[in-house]
């Protein structure tokens, strides 16, 4: 330890009065905190253990933290220059999901990671990440995270150690195992190549170990079908910018993909008609996604349908454009479904378009199409000349997708007895292993079983050991994004619960000395890209390698092939037919993983606004067919195996079908998503028991009549909406959401200003004047995709509570941005519009007026501010708010942060916002703190805020940059030119409350045979009145 | 007068009504009936309502208790609906706390007579009524323990109110009138409050009646500067009548929220109010003479004539319901236009329908003279319209609130038990109050009775 031992020194750092005196029990003390060697433990995450990591990391863009290292510690007596307690640092890092790398930066005040950014500069996540990747920072202080290596003794379960557990390996695995037989592991999908190196030691070390991986949700098939290609795994990248016509099979691409973000943004930038051509997104798909909604044409149909259209969409090529002949269908199919004059004409316009765009159209098929589907879209996309244009196909070596035929052969050979020691490595397959496999009875065949993880999970309490794992914001780690890109995670803290990473883990089964995850990927990293320090520390730094991504296939014998479609499958459904169970990752929950983190609970899906529940989707006219209505339970069979569930009518939910999203059901996670031990019921239904491994994507499946009633609970259209209330909505909701087609845009670009008419407005009083800033917001609803990013990240940027089920039920949700999804048109196939709404930051604001104790006040840059201090609760404002934004501390929604052992959460709230206490009302605050963190830093270089200087949250994150924000003010500015956009308008403007957030009117491209002509309306007999 | 022949009997009910004062009459035997009642042991009656009274107002404690230790989300308040029933109960007691001034004040400056039977009663109502009021929006409010900072008090802070809100005003009408009301009942009382001291038998009567009697003497002099002070009083307290529900009404109409914001609210509110005031007079009256032996002092005559107030502001409130869906309709505003429709026809018509049978029809059946001196018909009728006015204050609150501008928030409210114990607790306190009020004070103005005796009118220059 080189400071204490430098007494040489003019300058004498010292920690107390003992280490100046240098008594013999320091010197024992020094010995004690500083041991080296593998038996390192930590009982409780020490400052010091926080700050020797704090000075591994780098600092992203700050040169003095580059100072900081571990074999220097310098004690925080006196402040290290540079280091300001309280500011934010921002370190590069990473999250692996399904083997996918999201590139991400996160803040961190003193040591405490609170928020989590995407990484800029790379091409991947530009800035925004997924709504799991904010929801991290709960995650790592999820009081319900596993703390303590467990074992289970004679049928108990007794607190462990690591010790032990070494203790196991050596004796056990490397003493009777020896060569690995009986040995396997069982870990999830990962594309580290520093892991993958390991796990090459480890079958080196056990030759006979099996090591399978499985993902619940994978793109096998895609790989599959993409193999029998090009030779290779191959992974598809997409240029969506560069597409003017997109054809989505089911493949939710602004949604679930993993390179949804860069889609999200390639595609938005065809979406503002102002600044390119628009392109026009065609989506086939059973259930409501994302990119369904976000389609110009959607086409409901069911999943085993979207081969047939595919062969009509090939065939009509074929046969009218002459594309890809030689690999045509000699036939399309012509019945059922396909005989309808909607779908017929569907086919019709897209063949038309896809072979107008012969190099910038794309079709893409998604992971639950079977692999002919891949094969013929990669042919399609060959035929269109659209490779190397707007696809790419990539030899993503190191990534390839889990196989399930891989668990199927392990899960026979634990059946066999085969199988000694198993080893779950970070995966749940009690939880979510087709159900045909009956993984939970072969499990416990197996003689030692081994579960580590985050959480004591439904696999953890079957197993003999359970280990806890490090989050990632606790560990180094390394993965390829989808690109190829080398990423690093960096940690944030030192590990919460002394838990290990994968990366250690596997070097203790190892057992062939420790692996420090840190220097292995250092190791690793040299390797592959050289030994010297300084490329290291750059990459760390910012996160990821450059130049690494994944090169082109160079196949090009592209074999032309029809997917495979039984022409039965086309059959319209009618009541008696067997519905069609749709698989997919929940929105919100992704595969159940995320199940325990209540903010992911309570974001309401995108689609059906539900909220902590999953429900059995089902389509208007199917659930009239059957009898069922909203919150019915129904018993729900695929395959001779049962489940209740509530049905939730959805419109746009294809016919015969019925959505299950999975995640939910959870029996052993947490306080939130359900754990037996206490006797807290799962949340939602558990859809992975009708999953089997022969219909992971959709299985025929039958249906009961009502057998209960059970509450469902959404964030929007609380309770069934009267005929009154739907004529009342119809009626408003264009003043409200407007938008039009592009040739509307095209006669009228300012049509949206023109929507309402009303008197010319005056105000009672002097209205204020703004000399120095004046914030405002502008979003676009052209390209918002409806994620819900924004409200994820506003509630870990805000510190905003979650309610739970009941509160939600109630109305008492708290996210201070939701999403309004609204329907129109046909409900069998309506469009979709989505709308964002925060605080409007009204400049006559209608709460302020009302307040009786000026808690609510208008700020000279024009915040509509909310002083929680001042504030009594009368709710008045909240009343008098025509958006409805204001959110009210009903209860003490904090009260859990006072719980014992929930102190943790503290960790992860953001300092620069007040946590609120019940009793006071709260709403978006355009991100005030960030507004004031931007002006200390100019204040003090004695500038102006300039444009771009502050990123409110939602804008930081959103995906397909719908969301700006500056000073209106400042002439040059980007939010300047948004506000004065034709298509800006002001929501409910006719109220004079001048709003200051602006709406980007939302343009759809539809096909001129698909879409009804626009009537065009005169506005010239309104002189005297004014637009808005 | 299902007849159009006038039969003599009524002609000479016309010329010459009866009498204010019915029964023996004389000075002594007025105060005898009245000053007995607080002077002797209750009627059974008494006590067991007073024990239910009791009862309720724990239950309210309790749930206040309960309320402010949870906090307000123990009701079923929402988003939207951000303001429940604590304000909708806020509103129909403040509505039930007008007759009162309006019988004392305005009838008094009419020099309408028939008034003295039941002033000091209908006062005695207001003033319970307003504590009931005032309960709701202290209870109300988040965080109770600031709730101080609405008044104008200097501090520290430098922060006054925020004298553009309704809510603020409300504070001062509410206060003011709650003040004035009080004063005016008390002054009242004074001279009766001398009587029941010169009648004491106990030390503790005498010395407790003689305190607040301060010190009357009945001399000419002090009923000189009494009946000028009264006056004074009076002139004072009927502006308020209108100003206090107007201002209530501010809470409405000045937000832009549809269903709210109306001009009409003002005059709708006050002619509601003494609708429902009345409409209380009559409920309590009722049982009241009754049960403490005042059928000579509370006539039919008073009653009928209340019936008569009861229909005519029915009719008032009738109008202005039908006057609101024109003006939704005349406005062109689709906002406007949807809530009237959505208040009638949508998830809460049947809210809508109970207020309109209750406030509208019934009173309706007052045109007959039968009915309106019917006691049980008079007595289930001001029953209804008590419960419709409810319903009122209910419909205005929760289904404007219901269904705002944007379709996305729209929510249905549930009330919780706690909504219920509130609701029912006030009650509780109300009853409480006013049946103590009936045991310890004379129910009824006997100085005032007096004049109206057809001795005093032989005797005396009025």
């Amino acid at each position: 330890m080189p400071p204490l031992e430098r007494s040489d020194s003019t300058r004498k750092y010292w920690r107390s009065l003992n280490e100046l005196e240098q008594t013999p029990e320091f010197q024992e003390l020094v010995k004690e905190e500083f041991p080296a060697g593998p038996e390192q433990e930590w009982t409780e995450p020490s400052r010091r253990r926080f700050l020797q990591l704090m000075g591994a990391s780098l600092a992203l863009g700050t040169a003095s933290s580059c100072r900081w290292q571990k074999e220097y510690i310098t004690p925080m007596v006196d402040r290290p220059e540079g280091w300001v307690p309280g500011s934010p640092r921002h370190y590069a890092s990473m999250m692996q999901m399904g083997g996918v790398a999201q590139p991400l930066v996160v803040t961190s005040y003193d040591g405490r990671p609170t928020k989590v950014e995407g990484n800029k500069a790379h091409p991947s996540s530009q800035g925004s990440t997924s709504i799991y990747a904010q929801a991290a920072t709960l995650e790592m202080c999820d009081p319900d995270r596993s703390q303590a290596p467990m074992r289970m003794v004679d049928g108990v379960e007794q607190e462990s150690s690591w010790e032990d557990f070494a203790g196991f390996v050596r004796d056990h695995l490397r003493g009777q195992l020896g060569s690995g037989q009986g040995l396997a592991v069982l870990a999830p999908s990962s594309s580290s190549p520093a892991f993958a190196a390991l796990r090459a030691r480890f079958l080196e070390t056990y030759p006979q170990a099996r090591f399978v991986e499985w993902e619940a949700w994978s793109r096998i098939e895609e790989q599959k079908g993409l193999q029998g290609i090009f030779n290779a795994n191959i992974r598809p990248i997409y240029q969506l910018a560069a597409a003017d016509i997109v054809l989505s099979l089911d493949e939710d691409l602004l949604g679930i993909h993993p390179d949804q973000l860069r889609h999200a943004r390639d595609f938005a930038t065809r979406r503002r008609p102002e600044d390119r051509t628009m392109n026009r997104l065609y989506s086939v798909e059973p259930s409501f996604t994302l990119t369904g909604a976000a389609a110009d044409h959607r086409l409901p149909l069911r999943g085993s349908q979207v081969a047939g259209l595919l062969l009509a969409v090939q065939h009509e090529l074929a046969e009218k454009h002459g594309i890809g002949q030689g690999g045509a269908p000699a036939s399309a199919p012509n019945t059922g479904v396909f005989a309808e004059e909607q779908v017929k004409k569907f086919v019709t316009a897209v063949a038309g378009d896809l072979a107008a765009h012969r190099g910038s159209s794309l079709v893409a098929a998604g992971p639950t199409q079977p692999a002919s589907v891949h094969a013929a879209v990669a042919a399609l996309n060959a035929a269109l000349g659209n490779r190397g244009q707007t696809v790419e196909y990539h030899v993503a070596e190191g990534a390839p997708a889990a196989d399930p035929s891989e668990l199927v052969a392990l899960i026979s050979a634990m059946d066999g007895g085969q199988v000694d020691t198993l080893v779950c490595l970070g995966t749940n397959p009690v939880y979510d292993a087709p159900v045909d496999l009956d993984f939970a009875a072969a499990y416990a065949k197996v003689a030692n079983k081994v579960h580590f993880g985050l959480y004591r999970d439904e696999t953890a309490v079957q197993s003999d050991w359970h280990l806890n794992a490090a989050h990632w914001l606790e560990s180094w780690g390394d993965a390829l994004a989808w690109d190829g890109t080398y990423t690093i995670a960096q940690p944030l803290i030192a590990p919460l619960y002394n838990g290990q990473d994968a990366y250690g883990f596997l070097g203790m089964l190892i057992g062939r000395g420790e692996i420090e995850a840190q220097s292995w990927i250092r190791q690793q990293f040299g390797a592959a890209f050289g030994p010297d320090e300084l490329t290291w520390r750059t990459a760390v730094q910012r996160g990821f390698q450059p130049g690494t991504s994944f090169s082109r296939s160079r196949e090009t014998a592209v074999i032309a092939a029809a997917p495979s479609f039984d022409a039965a499958a086309a059959k319209v459904w009618e009541k008696g037919d067997a519905l069609e169970a749709v698989f997919r990752v929940d929105s919100t929950l992704y595969d159940g993983r995320f199940a325990n983190l209540g903010w992911l609970q309570e974001l309401p899906d995108p689609m059906t606004k539900l909220t902590w529940d999953n429900a059995a989707v089902i389509g208007p006219a199917t659930a009239k067919a059957l009898g069922l209505k909203d919150f019915d339970l129904a018993e729900f069979t695929v395959d001779g195996r049962s489940i209740q569930m509530a049905v939730y009518v959805m419109p746009g939910q294809a016919p015969g079908t019925v959505g299950m999203p999975l995640g939910y059901g959870r029996t052993e996670c947490g306080h939130v998503a359900g754990l037996n031990a206490d006797d807290i019921d799962p949340v939602g239904f558990n859809t992975y028991a009708l999953r089997a491994s022969n219909g992971m994507a959709f299985a025929a499946c039958s249906v009961s009549a009502k057998t209960g009633f059970y509450q469902l609970v959404s964030t929007q259209d609380h309770h069934a909406i009267d005929a009154i209330g739907l004529a009342g909505r119809a009626d408003r909701l264009g003043d409200l959401v407007r938008g039009g087609s592009l040739d509307e845009w095209r006669d009228h670009p300012d049509f949206a200003q023109h929507q309402v008419h009303h008197p010319p407005l005056k105000s009672l009083w002097k209205e204020h004047e703004y000399e120095g800033y004046r914030w405002g917001m502008a979003i676009d609803l052209s390209t918002c995709t409806g994620c819900s990013a924004c409200t994820i990240a506003c509630q870990s940027e805000n510190n905003i509570p979650i309610v739970g089920k009941d509160e939600v039920f109630r109305g008492r949700e708290m996210n201070w941005i939701r999403m309004d999804r609204y329907f129109t048109g046909d409900e069998e196939n309506p469009e979709v519009q989505q709308q964002p709404v925060g605080c409007q930051h009204c400049e006559n604001a209608p709460c302020e007026q009302v307040c009786p104790v000026a808690a609510t006040v208008h700020s000279s840059e024009g915040l509509n501010d909310m002083v929680y201090n001042r504030c009594i609760g009368t709710r008045y404002c909240s009343n008098n708010c025509p958006y409805k934004v204001r959110r009210f501390n009903f209860l003490n929604w904090n009260k859990d942060l006072a719980q014992e052992g929930a102190e943790v959460r503290k960790v992860s709230m953001n300092p620069d916002v007040t946590v609120r206490v019940r009793g006071v009302m709260e709403k978006c605050s355009y991100c005030v703190q960030r507004i004031a963190a931007a002006r200390s830093e100019r204040t003090n270089k004695g500038e102006r805020i300039q444009d771009g200087d502050v990123v409110t949250a939602c804008q930081q994150v959103c995906p397909s940059e719908a969301i700006h924000f500056g000073d209106l003010n400042d002439e040059g500015s980007v939010i300047r030119k948004k506000h004065e956009n034709d298509r800006a308008y002001a929501m409910l403007a006719e109220l004079n409350n001048k709003p200051r957030t602006a709406y980007l009117a939302a343009i759809r491209n539809p096909h001129p045979d698909l879409a009804p002509a626009h009537a065009v309306d005169s506005h010239s007999d309104h002189e005297e009145e004014q637009h808005g | 007068m299902a007849n159009a022949e006038i039969t003599s009997a009524e002609l000479d009910n016309i010329i010459d009504p009866p009498a204010l004062v019915q029964g023996k009459g004389d000075l002594a035997t007025i105060t005898e009936t009245v000053s007995r009642v607080a002077e002797i042991k209750p009627p059974k009656a008494w006590y067991v309502g007073f024990a239910l009274s009791l009862g309720i107002l724990g239950m309210l404690g309790a749930a206040i208790v309960y309320l402010i230790i949870t906090g307000v989300g123990v009701w079923g308040n929402n988003q939207p609906v951000a303001w429940g029933w604590p304000i909708v109960n806020f509103v129909f007691w403040v509505g039930i706390g007008h007759a009162g001034t309006l019988i004392s004040a305005v009838l008094y400056l009419f020099r309408q007579g028939w008034r003295t039977g039941i002033n000091r009663f209908s006062e005695a109502m207001t003033i319970f009524a307003v504590v009931c009021a005032g309960m709701f929006p202290a209870i109300h409010v988040g965080r109770i323990w600031v709730i101080y900072w609405v008044f104008p008090i200097p501090n520290q802070m430098n922060m006054w109110p925020q004298f553009r809100s309704p809510l603020l005003w409300d504070v001062f009408a509410v206060s003011t009138y709650f003040t004035v009301s009080l004063l005016f009942w008390y002054m009242g009382l004074v001279p009766d409050l001398a009587t029941l001291r010169d009648r004491s038998k106990t030390k503790i009567r005498r010395f407790l009646y003689g305190i607040f009697a301060l010190g009357w003497t009945g001399a000419n002099r002090q009923w000189h500067r009494y009946e000028r002070a009264y006056l004074l009083l009076a002139a004072l307290a009927t502006p308020l009548v209108l100003s206090v529900h107007s201002v209530v009404s501010f809470d409405f109409a000045t937000s832009q929220l549809p269903g709210w914001h109306t001009t009409i609210f003002p005059p709708y509110f006050v002619a509601g109010a003494i609708f429902s005031g009345f409409a209380m007079v009559v409920t309590l009256a009722v049982p009241a003479r009754a049960m403490f032996g005042l059928r000579d002092l509370i006539t039919l005559r008073h009653l009928e004539l209340m019936n008569k107030v009861i229909m005519a502001t029915g009719m008032l409130v009738g109008y202005a319901y039908a006057m609101e869906f024109f003006m939704a309709w005349y406005s062109g505003n689709k906002y406007e236009g949807f809530t009237f429709v959505n208040r009638a026809f949508g998830p809460y018509a049947w809210a809508y329908w109970i207020m309109v049978s209750c406030n509208v029809i019934s009173p309706q059946i007052f045109w007959f003279k039968k009915a309106r001196r019917s006691i049980p018909i008079m007595f289930v009728v001001s029953i209804f319209v008590n419960i419709g006015m409810w319903f009122e204050r209910f419909v205005i609150t929760v289904t404007s609130l219901n269904r705002d501008f944007l379709p996305s928030s729209w929510n249905y409210f549930s009330p919780t038990f706690v909504d219920w114990a509130t609701l029912i607790g006030s009650f509780g306190l109300f009853f409480t109050l006013f049946l103590l009020f009936c045991r310890y004070l004379p129910q009824v103005a006997i100085a005032e009775v007096k004049m109206q005796t057809p001795h005093a009118h032989s005797h005396s220059a009025h």
